[in-house]
This record gives structure tokens, sequence and C-alpha cells, in this order.
């Protein structure tokens, strides 16, 4: 009884749209909306195109990349706040927390106004060249041969640094909080015993709390991979035209190109990876359970 | 003594999970103002036992009188009995009044009355004044007083407590069983506790049932279970034993024991006993004696060396060896200072009185 | 002569954020975290049009903003949808939550498992697969206010009820089963039990789900974007055309307003469930 009604909810409202995709997916694209279900594999074809296949590596490259960054950022704050006071803990969970409320339009919005080449960050860097030549000038060199003539503002928006920069930014927190969770979980008197038995701080690090918090840093990678694979307003925002990546290819398939079946058939590849990454996360997960029992 | 009206009657009763049995076709019968224990190892259904009494548990066999009605079918909320949970179940949401009074509210009783009602059960608890606490505020042992107080108030024909004592620390513990015995003296209820703990059961309870297993193995008052366990069970639940194995003969008028380890005597005849069922004898560490002369005769005795000694404070168990590897564990009360102890290597006289024995099928 | 001795804080192995470089880290961290949040905040006060350098403190973004009639639409269309998907989500969400908590039942799992795939697969799809479906039923469009916002709001409630769920179901994994057999010892019906035992129990749960939703929901970009048409724009969708067109301290102004409403609603979120873990009540 208590069922029925999400139930239904989520029947008709999620499951049916998402198989209408799936059809579509299959279907071939007639005139300005009508699709014909002609079950052909063409749009998956097309999708192994190099241009498109380019774009996926490159989201891939992406969402990985930045992974990558939030773990090796991430971690240091996640041992702060597990070994910090009571009364400061919660406190710095919840500077970590608040920007994952604020909404993510506004943050990548902000990282503009800082990034761009009028930006607060090209901003300082000129000041900087400005003191720097002063001071050239000042012991009687001559500044144009060692920095440069005219101060050029670095290229920080509209590029693949942007993005990975904004998706990292967005990212962060999803890495620290999994982290921190599995280190809090931790007995201190593991890193204890190590340090008493010799270790040094680092090898403590390497051989005592990295393992134990396995678990943590596998929840991190995939809750932070995913979105940061499906993500469409960070590269439409901060990207330029080659720093593309999937959802912005869907996106433009369901609104200005007006393809469906290929946008379907892009969608249902995505959702196919995300799919086996918790599959595979699922699956790992079980055979460290059943080796911590056994 | 006034033979007091049965108030619960047990049948048969069984109940099985799945292919555990919790408990094994039992039969009990509980008396009107009984304080009763049900005492057993962790697991052996003794809980299953109260939650079937209670309701919370359908019987898989058997029947359940409560005051000569059958409870078959009966909901919790339709019983006249009430229970003081383990977890206490005060609800952390009402203030101590709401909490006390919810268990009328519900069954629809006048505000006026309910009020009455909860101030007295409140004072019968030693919780006056406490009525518009909130439950975080208060500790452990309130959060029990307050958990009686909201059975009580219900003035059940029988009030069951589920290990009412086991999340309280030992000091308090203690002072709580005093005080539950009084309770009860005053309210006449019918009390029925559960309990893991022996002297919990031992210095509470009016009548015990010994559970292993699903199965009662006894019930009997505090020191008929204590002094004369029916079986080994019982005997190395309750208290600590010397057990060993012996087979009995009648001799006349007497039993005589043989013993591989503790040789050959003879015992007083008791009427209860079998002597071909009996495989083993014991004796309670207090009822044995250490001394450095030879006692007379009428005792068993043998001479001992003292191979362990552990120190209790108000006790000291001492551990001695008798023939070939038979340790025997004796209690020695530290009733004076100037009590002579002996060392580890020393020999000893070990001595007890032969009807002390307990025998054993 | 114990005060001659030099004062010196000692630091315990495990005292990492004592040390000087994960000081470091972390202040660079929440450097990182907030610097371009603090700027976007302070420069919606700035006197500049040019959102570079301060020229003193000012409102009249804030006034513009007000006084910028599509802005004001889409705030109250978002807060309409948002008000709505959080009704209907918290209910659905706590039925969900009191079924899987409660009962057993076949195929629990498939039911479980697709009451998360809301919350696991990217948005972006959810996103496509809302605008093709809504299209394909030929959902009216045009409608009288508010109903032309049922597409989004539909939308909305899809992905924030299984959250809702999670939310309630971690606070009932929380309920003493022996609350519930105090109740129906004490003579309480079920229905007695539910309402005076189980919602006041649930009622901190109840209220963090909703504010998740009423959140989500108004900060919802990907799937509104999807979703919504011409005359049915949201605070975040008039935003992300307005930031697509330039960079103004008006789009700071209302993001600031759209910031310090979030913030509001996590803190009593937070704060309610920081206070529900103190007197779970064992």
């Amino acid at each position: 009884m208590l069922g029925i009604p999400p139930g239904i909810w989520l029947t008709i409202f999620f499951i049916i749209p998402l198989s209408l995709i799936w059809l579509f997916s299959f279907g071939d694209k007639r005139g300005l909306i009508d699709i014909d279900l002609t079950w052909t594999m063409a749009n998956y074809a097309r999708a192994m195109d190099p241009l498109y296949l380019q774009i996926f590596l490159k989201s891939f490259w992406f969402a990985g990349i930045t992974t990558l960054i939030c773990l090796i950022v991430a971690f240091p704050i996640a041992i702060a706040i597990t070994f910090a006071p009571s009364r400061v803990r919660p406190i710095l969970l919840l500077l970590v927390i608040l920007p994952f409320w604020t909404n993510l339009l506004i943050r990548t919005y902000a990282l503009i106004a800082v990034l761009r080449t009028k930006g607060y960050v090209n901003i300082g860097l000129e000041y900087l060249w400005d003191g720097i030549n002063a001071v050239l000038i000042f012991f009687g060199m001559e500044p144009s041969g060692l920095i440069g003539e005219r101060f050029v503002p670095a290229p920080l928006l509209y590029n693949n640094f942007a993005v990975v920069f904004g998706l990292v930014y967005v990212h962060l927190p999803f890495m620290v909080l999994p982290l921190y969770a599995s280190l809090d979980r931790m007995d201190r008197s593991y890193l204890e015993a190590s340090l008493d038995l010799g270790a040094t701080q680092l090898r403590t690090f390497v051989s005592i709390i990295v393992p134990l918090a396995m678990p943590g840093i596998i929840s991190g990678i995939i809750i932070t991979f995913i979105p940061a694979l499906g993500s469409f307003l960070t590269p439409d925002l901060l990207g330029g035209t080659d720093s593309q990546m999937i959802a912005n290819v869907i996106e433009r398939q369901f609104k200005s190109a007006n393809d469906w079946p290929f946008g379907s058939a892009l969608s249902f590849i995505l959702m196919y990876v995300t799919f086996f990454v918790l599959a595979a996360r699922a699956l790992f997960s079980k055979r460290n359970s059943t080796m911590e029992s056994g | 003594m006034i033979q007091a009206k049965t108030v619960i009657e047990i049948r048969n009763i069984s109940k099985r999970f799945g292919n555990v049995i919790a408990v094994d076709s039992n039969s009990l019968t509980i008396k009107e103002g009984e304080f009763f224990a049900l005492l057993g190892p962790s697991g052996c259904g003794k809980t299953t036992l109260l939650r079937m009494l209670a309701g919370l548990e359908v019987p898989t066999d058997g029947k359940i009188l409560i005051d000569g009605e059958d409870m078959q079918g009966v909901a919790p909320n339709h019983r006249p009995i009430n229970m003081v949970f383990q977890s206490y179940a005060v609800f952390p949401h009402m203030t101590v009044f709401d909490n006390v009074g919810y268990g009328l509210k519900v069954t629809g009783i006048a505000a006026s009355t309910i009020r009455e009602e909860v101030m007295a059960a409140l004072e019968q608890v030693r919780l006056g004044g406490y009525q518009d606490r909130m439950p975080d505020q208060l500790s452990g042992g309130q959060k029990q007083r307050v958990a009686l107080a909201r059975a009580l108030v219900k003035k059940p024909k029988v009030l069951l407590l589920d290990e009412p004592l086991s999340a309280l620390d030992a000091k308090l513990r203690e002072a709580m069983q005093l005080e539950l015995v009084k309770l009860q003296n005053t309210v006449g209820i019918t009390f029925i506790i559960v309990t893991h703990d022996q002297d919990e059961a031992l210095s509470m309870a009016d009548r015990i049932a010994v559970i292993n297993s699903g199965k009662i193995e006894q019930i009997a008052e505090p020191r008929t279970i204590y002094e004369f366990p029916a079986n080994r069970f019982v005997a190395d639940f309750i208290g600590k034993m010397n057990v060993f194995d012996a087979k009995v003969a009648k001799e006349g008028d007497r039993l005589a024991i043989q013993s591989s380890e503790i040789g050959r005597f003879l015992v007083s005849d008791r009427k209860d006993i079998e002597p071909n069922r009996i495989n083993a004898v014991a004796i309670r560490p207090e009822k044995i004696r250490l001394t450095g002369t030879r006692p007379d005769d009428s005792l068993y005795c043998t001479e001992a060396k003292i191979v362990n000694i552990a120190y209790h404070g108000k006790e000291t168990a001492i551990f001695v060896e008798i023939g070939e590897n038979t340790e025997i564990s004796c209690t020695v009360q530290n009733s004076s200072r100037k009590q002579d102890m002996p060392k580890i290597g020393d020999f000893r006289w070990l001595s007890w009185e032969v009807d002390d024995m307990l025998l054993l099928e | 002569m114990r005060h001659l001795l030099p004062k010196r804080k000692s630091i315990g192995p495990l005292d990492y954020i004592h040390q000087r470089w994960m000081k470091l880290t972390l202040a660079l961290s929440f450097v990182f975290l907030y610097a371009p949040l603090l700027i976007l905040v302070i420069f919606s006060f700035n006197d500049s049009r040019r959102n570079i350098v301060w020229r003193g403190l000012t409102f009249k973004y804030y006034e513009k903003a007000w006084n910028n009639d599509g802005l004001i639409e889409a705030f109250a269309n978002s807060l309409t949808i948002a008000f709505f998907s959080t009704i209907i989500s918290t209910i659905l969400g706590a039925m969900v939550a009191l079924l899987l908590w409660r009962f057993r039942f076949t195929l629990k799992g498939v039911y479980e498992g697709s009451m998360t795939l809301p919350i696991v697969i990217p948005e972006i799809c959810m996103g496509v697969s809302m605008m093709a479906f809504f299209s394909r039923v030929g959902w009216p469009s045009g409608l009288i206010w508010p109903f032309n916002l049922s597409a989004i709001t539909i939308a909305h409630i899809t992905f924030c009820f299984p959250f809702v769920a999670v939310i309630i179901r971690a606070r009932l994994a929380n309920f003493n089963l022996e609350f519930e057999e105090a109740a129906k010892d004490l003579g309480a019906s079920e229905w007695q039990f539910f309402r005076d035992i189980m919602i006041p129990f649930m009622k901190p749960g109840l209220i963090a789900g909703a504010l998740l939703a009423f959140t989500l929901s108004l900060d919802d970009f990907v799937i509104t974007f999807f979703t919504s048409g011409p005359d049915t724009v949201t605070l975040p969708v008039k935003i992300y055309s307005m930031v697509r067109f330039s960079v103004t301290p008006e789009i700071n102004a209302a993001s600031t307003v759209l910031i310090a409403i979030t913030l509001l609603l996590t803190t009593i979120a937070l704060w309610l469930q920081s206070r529900a873990g103190q007197n779970l009540g064992h």
C-alpha cells in the first residue's frame, strides 16, 4: 500500500521517460520531430565516429584528472578534519559542506569572474608584473628582455584548464566527505601502534592510513568521477570550443541540432558507463567484505 | 502460608523461529503477588518467554492463561500485563509526565484522573517533581523509574521486567535490586523479571526458573536452586562448583560414592535420588575447609597441595591439587586480619561435610 | 621557577592539524573554495559596473534586480516550484522510507534499487528524458500560472523524493523498536502509535528532508533547463541566460540572494539534524 504511490510516480515520470529515450536511441530521425523506431544501430555507430570518440575520451580525461586532483587535495583536508579537536571538527566539516549546497551555476559563475582576462587572478598577476617591472627599472635593467614588453594576461578562461579547474572546484567536497567518513571510523590506535613500532609519519600514511581508508578512497573516486563525467554546466560556461564534454554534445542534439535519436544514444552510453562504474564498485566492495569476514 | 491464587498459567508453550527452537514446550504457574525470575544464559529463550506473556511474540504451540483467561489472539494492548523494556523505551519526545500518562491517555481516561494517577506513580518510584523533565535530562536510573511508573500506573495484574538492571552500573544496580523488591511489596503486583545475572535472581526473587536452550531446568526458591540444583546445568550455572565424575550405589541405609578423583565414601540416602542415574558429585568451594590439622572422621578429608591463590578482598580463592591432577577450588572468607594464609606449595587438610555434597544426574 | 621555562606548545604525533604544512593546506583549500564566492557576494555591493575594482558600497544592483520583471518572475516561479515539489516529495519520500524500513517483500531489492536510480544517473540524461517525455505525451503547455510550471515541478519531484527517502530512512534507522512495543504494551492501537510516537519521531527527518527537497529544487539548473519553456523560466535558468549574455553586478545580486536562501535553509536542516541526533533517547 505504502509503496504504490511512489512506485507509480517513479514508473510514470522516470522509468517511462528513460525507456522513451532508450527507444529513441534505436530510431531514425524523420523530419523535424518525427522519429521512426527502426531498431537501427546507426546512432550508436555514429557515437564511435572519431569526432565523438574524441569527445568521450576527453570527458574521461577531464573527469579522471579532476578525480585525481580532488583526491590529492582532499586527503590532507580529510586528515586534518579527522584529527582536529572535537570542538573545531564540526565547523571544518560545515565549511567543506557549505559550498556543496551552494548553487552549481552560481559557483561556476563565480569562477568566471575570477578567471577571465580582466578577472582577479589576472589583475593580481598584472600587479605583480608591474612591481617586478618597477624593480627591474630601478636597478637599471631592461625589463623587456626578462619578462616581456607588456603584461600579457594569462589565458585562464574558455579552455581546458578552466574546465578542469571548475570541475575540481565543484567536486572537491564530494571527495572530502567519504574520505573523512572512513578516516573517522578508523581506530586511532592503529596509527599509534605504527608510530610506536618505529614507522615514520610518511610510512604510517602509506602502509596504514591509505589501505585502511581504501573503501573511502574508492567511494570518493566514484562519487567524484561519475558526476564529473556527466558535467554539463562547467564545460558549457568555462570551456572553449575544444573543451566540450559528452553532456554538451547531448544537449546540442536535443536543443539546437534537434537530433534526438543520436542524443538518446549518447545519453545511454553515458548511463551505461555510469552503471558499469557503479557495478564494478559494488563487486569490489562485496569481494572486500567477504575477504574481511573470511 | 496461605495458598495464593494462580495469576499466570503457562501450558506446554513453544516458540520456533524458522528452524530454531527458542522456547521448547515449557509449563509454569506463577502466583499472585509473587516476585518471579526467569534466569538463564543469553539466548536461552527467557526473553522470548517474557515477550510471549506480553503478547509481543505469538507462541507456536501451547497456551497462556492470565487469571484463568486464555490469551490466545489477545493483542498486547488488551492484556492486563505491562512491561519495563530493557532499553526502558522512554519516549524521547515526551515529558516524564506524558510518558507516564501515555498508557492512560490512549485508553481514554479523563485528564484529571490521569494527573492524579501519574503524580502518585511518580511519588511511588521517588520521582516526585520530575514530571516536566524531558528524557534526555534524566540519568539511566531515573529513566528506569519512569519506565516503571509508566507500567505501574496501568495497574497491571503482572509487571514484566526485561533485564531491567543490565544497563545500570554496579553500585546503582545493587540499590535498585533492593528498591524493586520494596516496590513490589508495596504495590503487591506480580513481578516477572528476566535476567542473566544469578545474584540478581537469587537476591530478589521469591522463585526462580532456570532456563537453558529453551527448556526450564528447575523451578524453585533461590535457596533450593543454590543448595539443591536439580541437575548439572543448574549446578554449573549458579555459583561455582567442583564437579567430579562418580558412581553411586545403595549400601544399607546409606549411599556409597565411588570416584576416581576423590575416592570412596558414604553419604546419607536421599529419597529423591535414583542411584543408577547419578554420574557426578559436586561440592561448592565455600563449603570446603582447609586446616593445618586433620579434622575428625565424620567429614570427608584428604591432604591437598596449594597450587594457586587469588585474593579477592572479602574472600580468597585457593586452588589445591589432590591425588593426581585433580584440582579443586576452595573459597576462604577473610573474616580476620590475623587469619593464617597458606602459601603456594604448602600442604593442608581439605575437608567437607559429606552431606553437603551434591549428587548430579 | 616554572614561569622561566620557555612556553612551547608541543605537538602530539596525531595532532596533524597543528602542523604548519597542514594548516597551510587547509587554509589554501578554504581560500580556493570560498574566495570566488566571497568575491561574488562582495562585488554585488560594489558601486561600479565593471566588476573589478571596489568603488564603494551600494545597493543599487539589488534595486535593479528587484525592478527586473523577468528576474522577479523567475524567482517567483522558482519558489512556487520548490514549494509544491517539497510537499509532494516529502510525502512520497516518507512513504518510501517507511516501506523500506518496516516491511520485507518480494522484489524489495528491485524497488529499493530503482528508488536510488534518480540519485545516481547523470543529470543530463534525466533532463533530456524528461524533455522527450513531456513533448511526446503532449503535456499541455501555456496553461495559466501556476499550472504552466507542472512539468518542471514533476521533474523536480522525481529527483527530490529519493533524496528525501534517504534522509528519513536514516532517521528511522535510529528508531528503537522497543518504542513501538512499549506503546502497544501501554494500550496504544496501531493508529495511536503512529500518531503519538512514529510521526513525532520522524519529524526532524521530515523537516530535514523537506528542506533538502526545497534546496535541491530551488538550485536545480540542468534538469530545469530541459523542461522549461520561454514562459516558465526559473531563477537559475534566468541567471544562466544572463551569464551567457554578460557578467554584471546584477547577476551577483541575484546570486547572492539565492546563496543566502540556500545557506539559511541548509543551516536550519543541519541544526535540526544535529539536535535530533542528540536526543535519540535510548
